[in-house]
């Protein structure tokens, strides 16, 4: 018979025994789980507060757009690396409409809509539309209204429902069909389940945006939401009823990993298949192994870029934002920081592969120290000038691309202080234009010309990075606006001399296109690079 | 001085002699970009360089000064502010009207500080006054006192009802100057003792702080901000930039909690 203690010690070494079973087979069945076969996909990403849509705010859309669809897409093309896919972003292909047609005076576009079945089983039809667009611009917390503008802005008027399976936009000026195409290819034109979402509109909430909130299935897109926990995991579900076919990858599980060197290192060990947010020298890392792939596409349209806000000093004097923009280490950011893995196409904004563009006549920014100083002393600042410039505490790579400013720009007589701060305090300084510089990384979603050259200068915005409203800018896009076609040759002198006068009064020191931060197992194909920077799921596949 | 002491005390100070001469011997400035990012230790870059191509042997080193001199103002302040609080809580926590009103509502604001996690206190208070040496020393003295006020107050507690007390107050002694000759001396020592240990936990929650990307603002040399840059390349295998900070700060932690320990006896 054991003595007390020894019967003790035997139960603890039996319990141990059994969490050692019992762990190992929680961890066989979490390598199945997380491992996936070859019709489940693990995601890695870190906490974007998941929004399902842009009547909800600002958030991570990549789970949205992954539940949701457009009338018309971008389409898909092989970029230059073997295996990865880019959009064309000056094309649309046929998705929920099974295409358009555009009138003589090319002011009236006329969508003819597929039978599309919702994630909830109903009909695609021309009220969806109607009601989506009224939803988008009827919610104090859409984001619509802003960025649709002047293409659309008043949808009970533009919008017209023509029968049960047309609808029709009209917009007030034909230059601005670029744009307007662009705009319904991107989360902006996503249409929702009418049906589904009048059944839950209560007079506090007419458009069911709260209840939605909570409840994501309500689109017409490729996969439905069958788990979802807030900051943890979401779990999504391919639809076999979706309207292109059923995806290739039945599950996708995505999970939130905060740290950036852990979800690389998902991947390298085949924990996950995919990684986001990856950091650039843990993609250089990776490079060399033969079982991940790191994509590379022709021209990204993420940019590193440095905002020189001009309703305070310094930057309020143009001369001193020229001689930042020649202060700024460009190359040593594209190699200290991005490893390569950053390309500066020129000194601008606009993607060089627009049509029309040539970029002749833009200043010639590179770093050249010695101008720099030469420009400060002009402009009245022989002994250096000192700013504050504010970075996102939550961005390693634009932290470490402030650093390189910092000690570059010394040589031109800049004396800068990098404030690190919190990336809520970051969002805050950004939207109000309250520090003198910030470092940031972003991209315009859609890829119009006029867009881009808006998208952080618009009068009154607080997207208006750098404060700066500039009125012989303005009347250039304006006059690029008024031509009747946005992409013409025509039209691309017009935006070139707007983008000339931008890059000249230098609000916003571009420094470069940034290819995406994804590292993914090379068992994953057709990864395709999109201008919003979020993967469609449903485009990927397991070799 | 006994060997033993010495061999003490020696660590502690060979951590000011870096703080005090270091950063003047450094090899690199520890706050421009010197070579390429994340090159491994070897002879031009000893600990290497992090991911920004900053040197880390300069920074580890520079950074001894800033964390240093935090931790002793933090010591100082939070144990000059502890003992006043301690005081003006022991001496009248059990007295009538508003004094001892103000000392219970004093002595519960203690308990409901100590009761929140030190950190996000501080991510609280520096996101306030923002980063910067004084910012931190503040933020770290509000969450370090207190302790220090408690150790006193229990001390004085015990003090207060001494018969040399009442002798004082017999022979005309006003109550103010009594607590300043009588009761300071005799209940202060618990604080001065604990203050290496203040001192150990403001580097500590220091680092924490700037590994939460509130510290000191980058580039400046600080062993939390250094080993939060580092950490997501040591999860990559680049071990280096995030381990000699590490290493660093918890030296000096031991080096001067044993000083502590030694001066006020409770080491053999």
């Amino acid at each position: 018979m054991l003595s007390g203690r020894k019967r003790t010690w035997s139960r603890v070494a039996a319990l141990a025994l059994a969490v050692t079973v019992a762990a190992g087979c929680a961890t066989s069945a979490n390598s199945g789980a997380n491992g996936g076969g070859s019709d489940t996909l693990t995601i890695v990403m870190p906490d974007t507060s998941i929004t399902w849509s842009l009547d909800n705010g600002f958030g991570g859309y990549e789970p949205g757009n992954n539940i949701n669809a457009t009338l018309i897409r971008k389409p898909y093309v092989p970029s230059s690396q073997a295996g990865t896919f880019q959009q064309d972003v000056y094309k649309y292909e046929p998705y929920l409409a099974d295409g358009y047609t555009v009138s003589d005076d090319k002011l009236t576009y006329t969508f003819k809509l597929r039978p599309a079945k919702s994630a909830a089983g109903n009909t695609l039809s021309a009220d969806d539309v109607l009601w989506s667009f009224e939803r988008k611009f009827n919610t104090p917390t859409a984001l619509a209204p802003g960025l649709m503008a002047p293409s659309i802005t008043d949808p009970a008027k533009q919008l017209k429902k023509i029968d049960d399976q047309t609808v029709s936009f009209t917009i007030p000026q034909a230059g601005l069909g670029a744009t307007f195409l662009a705009l319904m290819a991107d989360l902006f034109g996503q249409i929702y389940d009418s049906k589904l979402l009048k059944q839950h509109v209560t007079p506090d909430d007419p458009y069911a945006v709260k209840w939605s909130a909570q409840n994501p299935n309500y689109g017409f897109g490729p996969y439905t939401v069958t788990n979802y926990q807030p900051g943890v995991s979401v779990v999504l579900s391919a639809r076999q009823d979706f309207v292109l076919g059923p995806p290739p990858i039945k599950t996708i599980n995505l999970r939130i990993v905060a740290d950036a060197g852990t979800r690389a290192n998902a991947v390298k060990n085949g924990d996950a298949q995919l990684a986001e947010s990856v950091t650039p020298a843990d993609t250089d890392a990776l490079k060399s192994n033969s079982a991940v792939t790191v994509p590379k596409v022709d021209n990204p349209n993420t940019y590193i870029m440095l905002p020189l806000v001009t309703n305070k000093a310094p930057f309020d004097n143009v001369q001193v934002r020229r001689a930042m923009a020649y202060a700024t280490p460009y190359q040593q950011i594209i190699d200290n920081v991005y490893r390569g893995n950053a390309v500066r196409n020129g000194p601008g904004f606009l993607l060089r592969n627009a049509p029309g563009y040539d970029g002749s006549g833009f200043p010639d920014y590179t770093y050249d120290p010695a101008k720099a100083k030469q420009i400060l002393a002009a402009a009245g600042f022989p002994d250096g000038i000192a700013f504050h410039l504010a970075v996102s505490a939550a961005d390693p790579d634009t932290v470490s691309a402030a650093t390189q400013i910092q000690t570059a720009a010394k040589a031109a007589g800049f004396d800068i202080t990098i404030d690190q701060m919190p990336a809520a305090q970051f969002a805050e300084q950004r939207s109000n234009h309250t520090s003198q510089a910030f470092i940031l990384r972003d991209y315009a979603i859609t890829l119009s010309p006029p867009y881009e050259l808006m998208v952080y200068t618009a009068k009154g915005s607080s997207n208006n990075f750098g404060d700066w409203e500039y009125q012989p800018f303005y009347d250039a896009v304006n006059a690029g606006n008024a031509l009747p076609d946005a992409l013409s040759s025509q039209a691309g002198k017009a935006w070139n001399a707007a983008e000339r006068i931008y890059l000249d009064q230098s609000p916003i020191v571009f420094i470069a296109q940034v290819q995406p931060s994804v590292t993914y197992s090379a068992k994953v194909k057709g990864f395709a690079w999109r201008s919003d920077n979020w993967i469609d799921y449903s485009h990927l596949s397991l070799g | 001085m006994p060997w033993r002491t010495v061999l003490v005390l020696a660590p502690a100070a060979v951590v000011v002699l870096i703080a005090v001469f270091g950063p003047l011997f450094v090899p690199y400035s520890p706050r421009d970009v010197v070579a390429s990012p994340d090159l491994a230790p070897g002879a031009q870059h000893w600990f290497g360089t992090d991911s920004a191509g900053l040197d880390v042997f300069s920074r580890t080193i520079a950074s001894t000064q800033n964390d240093l001199l935090i931790a002793v103002l933090t010591a100082l302040v939070a144990t000059v502010a502890g003992i006043a609080i301690g005081l003006l809580v022991g001496m009248n926590e059990s007295r009538r009207g508003i004094l001892g009103l103000l000392a219970r509502a004093l002595s519960r604001a203690l308990d409901l500080l100590q009761a929140l996690p030190a950190v996000v206190i501080g991510l609280v208070l520096v996101g306030f006054f923002g980063a910067s040496i004084p910012s931190l020393v503040v933020s770290l003295a509000f969450i370090l006192t207190p302790n220090q006020a408690r150790l006193v107050r229990t001390e004085v507690l015990r003090v207060r009802g001494e018969a040399y007390l009442d002798a004082a107050r017999m022979a005309g002694d006003r109550e103010f100057v009594l607590v300043l000759r009588h009761v300071l001396p005799n209940s202060a020592w618990p604080a001065v003792e604990n203050a290496t240990l203040v001192f150990g936990s403001a580097i500590v929650i220091a680092g924490a702080l700037g590994f939460l990307g509130v510290g000191l603002h980058p580039p400046t040399p600080e062993w939390g901000n250094m080993i939060a840059v580092g950490a997501p390349s040591a999860a990559a295998g680049r071990w280096w930039s995030a381990l000699f900070p590490a290493i660093a700060l918890a030296l000096t932690v031991f080096a001067m909690s044993a000083v502590g320990r030694r001066l006020f006896g409770d080491d053999q």
